[in-house]
């Protein structure tokens, strides 16, 4: 029997979001994820404004991941103006990034945690653990960042405050600890999700899906070229209801859509074989934890951060060209594209977040699942529907 | 009523010492052996001259306000606290830094973690703050040219400049109302009542009266003195020097008042949120029962 | 405190409904609570929290005693104002929490026509709506609020210890707050005594400090109206009774 299901407000994922399901047996047959939380509108409040007060607001796009927000707007800007950064600046937001990743990934185990732990006294003994490694992660965001959300430091040009060699090793000397700490609870998601799996009933397979992957580098983020994206409007392929409501694009790279996140980065830059499903997804995250702190570790060991990290010239640009910003965030490629004019104002914005790329990648993961359980696929993709709505 | 006496004046306090810091001077002392014996992890404080907020890491850099005027001490909360992740952090500034602190450690409005973060306060006495130009402006108006001021203490109950040149200016404080910060003019804690020591300024540049209020300033105190005993030299203030400070404060404050007075009779506005503290001061001002120690202004 | 009248009389069992609801903002909020950290768990397992999209799995709003509400509501959302019927009815007492809730935040520069929905663009803050006036009951201001005061805040709500909750309280009658008032409720009414404090708070560093002058400074550019200036700023409240660390 065919039938259509309209499920509004995914729980155990941020932010309120819809799915649309064509159901044949129990069975999706077809399945459109989509975003429900009104467009906030950051791409045209920014127009008009000084450039560099960009990265204030973009940061505050999202609360879970709000650094990358601001590094790709500043690396944006700065490619539009042609302004150069010092390297070490580059090296901390680095860093921050990496920083807000293992927060935000781990951020994330929180959430689905009363999915892994059915003993509330368990789960909070691994919210717990988890804490203490969110913990550190939010110690460099402040130290170095300004704050743990929003981090005020992240200017165009630079990071506004040096980072002292006695504040770096502090973090240093945390460093190992935490590593194991990390390891420990690694461990222990692995354990509990192989339990999730089991429990429910799911094989390794669930929620494979056939597309291509996309990202621009394990760590950072490299320059793209924004002509390849184009964008399908929600009211191209959403029924009347949900038309009018739907609040995010569907962005498409050469027309096709991609999956992008910790397992893209993995099968582009680490030659790891996909299995495809989706609890490779969670397991590949997890692991991207571990190697942000090793990465920070050695980004911090490499040189010195106390100089001066800010090149304080004024943006100015010919209003033509578009600087381009690409951040590898928690879930992603996050690209930002700006054009500014001569005086340095902002006279064209656009952002593309991973939520958005991943949307169609949920959909195709969808196809071919229990109706039942087409929550635990949008979980593993840890949608940020804040973001994706900005 | 509010009756002036020295709990409303100076505030509780354990006990008053005149401390002897043998030609230097004694708080300086104090906070250069606090961080040597690492008691405190950093010093929260503004430059000499009183213009800009400094955070002092190392013994031998510290160096403290002689004059009336120490602005902006607490903008560097967030770097000391979240950036430097100091636990164990000392603070020398007027009355008005301590409203502030206080305020952050018991809301944990403004900065993350103040509460735990604090490990020592202490307020000095302060008739009032000046900015550069005030100085100049007063320094002219009494003495009838412009002249530096070195340091302000106090002397059998007067307010006195050290200039410069070595010579010494009495100020009266009706002159001295005259051109502080206009929030100085309604400040009812001139003796930095929220601390955990007061520390007046006097004529010799090596002592200072402390007013110890609170076990831990007590305490620290009698540490430092077990583990370095000598360096500063303790001795009970006698009661005629308490009473001098009173009076100066009590002639100062009168004048605090009488601006606290016109302002609410005129209907002059008070900020958002606040309740109106000078409406609640006149109210307990102007009536007979109310038991003052319980507000705070 | 009226949340606490049906079980006065059996406070042992006392466990306070606590629920999280999301209208247009960043999350941030949220997340800031889970900043505490290890304080965090401790407040997980001290009050029942009944709702919230990212930690529990309930679709529907049940009643609660306390609502943390952060974001402003979206008008030209069908969902925003559902949820809004919803909340009036379902929670006891409302706290605003957050800029955006509160004092407008950052909302306060959207002006709509982005796609796919060009139409959204008028934004309130939870405090502003008539509709829930007698419900909201504290405003927290912040872009995030400390997690700090997000603790005691919980503990005092928890303890019900009025005095610090006062403050809050006379916050929701103010609907704007940002770094204009520093400059035009303290320092231009002359209350302003220099402590560097508001600047210390901003999460913009929106405020600088002038040292020449011994005032804060501001650059309204960077500006996000989240009212934690002025909320920092000893001249606005003070604590009372007067707080002793020893």
């Amino acid at each position: 029997m065919r039938k259509v299901v309209k499920l509004e407000g995914i729980p155990l994922t941020e932010g309120h979001s819809g799915l649309y399901l064509e159901v044949e047996d129990g069975i999706v047959e077809r399945g459109i994820y989509y975003a429900l939380v009104p467009v906030r509108g950051f791409e045209t409040l920014l127009l008009g404004k000084d450039s560099r007060v960009a990265p204030t607001i973009t940061t505050r796009i999202c609360g879970l991941c709000q650094v990358t927000h601001a590094i790709a707007s500043v690396r944006a800007i700065e490619d539009a103006a042609g302004i150069e950064v010092p390297p070490e600046a580059e090296k901390l937001r680095e860093v921050l990034g990496l920083a807000v990743r293992v927060y935000n990934n781990l951020l994330h185990q929180i959430i689905i945690s009363e999915d892994l732990f059915p003993e509330k006294k368990e789960q909070l003994g691994f919210i717990r653990e988890v804490q203490e490694v969110r913990k550190f992660a939010g110690m460099v965001l402040e130290t170095i960042g300004g704050e743990i959300i929003h981090s005020p430091n992240v200017k165009v040009g630079g990071i506004s405050e040096p980072l002292e060699e006695f504040v770096k090793d502090k973090i240093l000397c945390r460093l190992s600890d935490i590593l194991l700490k990390l390891q420990a609870s690694f461990s222990l998601f692995r354990e509990k999700l192989d339990d999730l799996w089991k429990r429910e009933g799911l094989d390794e397979e669930f929620g494979k899906h056939n597309l291509s992957f996309f990202a621009t580098d394990p760590y950072y983020g490299k320059k793209i070229d924004f002509e390849r994206f184009s964008f399908v409007l929600p009211q191209e392929i959403l029924e009347a209801g949900l038309k009018r409501r739907a609040s995010n694009l569907f962005p498409v790279i050469d027309g096709k859509p991609f999956e992008t996140g910790p397992r893209a980065r993995a099968v582009l830059f680490r030659g790891y074989k996909p299995k495809g499903g989706v609890k490779e997804l969670h397991l590949l995250r997890a692991q991207e934890n571990l190697d942000a702190l090793k990465r920070i570790g050695e980004i911090l060991e490499s040189g010195r951060f106390d100089g001066e990290l800010w090149n304080r010239k004024t943006p100015s640009s010919d209003g033509e060209t578009l600087g381009i910003g690409v951040h590898e965030a928690p879930r992603g490629t996050n690209v930002h594209a700006v054009k500014i004019d001569k005086s340095g104002k902002i006279i064209y914005y656009k952002i593309v977040v991973p939520t958005e790329i991943n949307f169609f990648a949920v959909s195709e993961a969808l196809r071919g699942v229990p109706a039942t359980k087409v929550e635990f696929i949008v979980r593993a993709y840890d949608p940020c529907i804040v973001c994706a709505a900005h | 009523m509010v009756g002036l006496n020295r709990r409303f004046l100076i505030g509780d306090f354990r006990g008053a010492f005149v401390v002897e810091g043998k030609g230097k001077n004694p708080i300086e002392s104090i906070f250069r052996l606090m961080i040597k014996h690492k008691f405190i992890d950093g010093l929260l404080t503004c430059s000499k001259t009183g213009d800009s907020p400094k955070l002092i890491l190392k013994s031998d850099e510290v160096e403290l306000p002689s004059r009336n005027t120490c602005f902006g001490v607490n903008s560097l909360l967030k770097r000391a606290i979240q950036k430097y992740r100091f636990s164990r952090l000392a603070v020398y500034a007027p009355a008005c830094t301590f409203d502030g602190l206080n305020k952050t450690q018991y809301f944990g409005i403004g900065c993350n973690w103040t509460k735990t973060a604090i490990s020592l306060k202490v307020g000095f006495l302060c008739p009032g703050l000046l900015t550069e130009n005030g100085f100049t402006a007063e320094v002219s108006d009494i003495t009838g040219k412009p002249g530096k001021v070195e340091r302000f203490y106090f002397d059998r109950g007067e307010l006195f400049y050290l200039l410069e040149d070595g010579s010494s200016v009495k100020v009266s404080p009706s002159i001295h109302h005259h051109y502080i910060n206009s929030a100085c003019r309604y400040c009812l804690n001139m003796a930095a009542k929220g601390t955990d020591i007061t520390c007046v300024s006097l004529k010799e540049e090596d002592k200072v009266l402390f007013i110890v209020r609170s076990e831990r300033g007590w305490s620290t105190l009698a540490h430092l003195q077990k583990v370095s005993p000598g360096e500063v030299l303790f001795r009970k203030a006698d009661g005629e020097l308490l009473t001098s400070v009173e009076n100066f404060l009590r002639e100062k404050i009168l004048l605090n008042i009488a601006d606290i007075v016109e302002r609410v009779e005129l209907g002059l506005p008070v900020p958002k949120w606040n309740d109106n503290k000078l409406r609640k001061f006149y109210r307990i001002w102007n009536s007979v029962d109310v038991n003052f120690e319980e507000e705070v202004f | 405190m009226f949340y606490r009248d049906r079980l006065s009389f059996e406070e042992e069992d006392f466990k306070l409904k606590v629920g999280f609801l999301h209208f247009s903002s960043c999350s941030g909020c949220q997340v800031a609570f889970l900043d505490m950290f290890e304080e965090a768990v401790e407040i997980l397992d001290t009050v029942e929290l009944v709702y919230s999209n990212m930690l529990t799995k309930r679709r529907d709003i049940p009643r609660m005693d306390v609502a943390f509400v952060e974001g402003a509501l979206c008008v030209e959302d069908p969902h925003h104002i559902n949820l809004l019927r919803e909340v009036g009815k379902k929670a006891k007492v409302i706290v605003a929490i957050g800029g955006c809730a509160a004092f407008g935040g950052v909302r306060r520069l959207s002006c709509g026509n982005q796609l796919p929905q060009p139409q959204s663009q008028t934004f309130v803050p939870v405090t502003e709506v008539e509709f829930l006036r007698t419900k909201v009951k504290y405003a927290i201001p912040g872009c995030p609020p400390n997690p700090s005061l997000l603790y005691s805040f919980l503990l005092a709500l928890l303890e019900v210890n009025e005095d610090f909750l006062l403050p809050f309280e006379l916050m929701t009658s103010s609907t704007k707050a940002s770094g204009f008032d520093i400059i035009s409720e303290v320092v231009n009414k002359g209350f302003c005594v220099g402590c560097g404090t508001c600047s210390t708070a901003c999460p913009t560093r929106a405020i600088s400090f002038n040292r020449e002058c011994g005032k804060p400074s501001f650059n309204s550019n960077l500006c996000v109206h989240c009212g934690s200036c002025l909320a920092a700023c000893p001249q606005s409240f003070k604590p009372y009774p007067q707080p002793v660390y020893v």
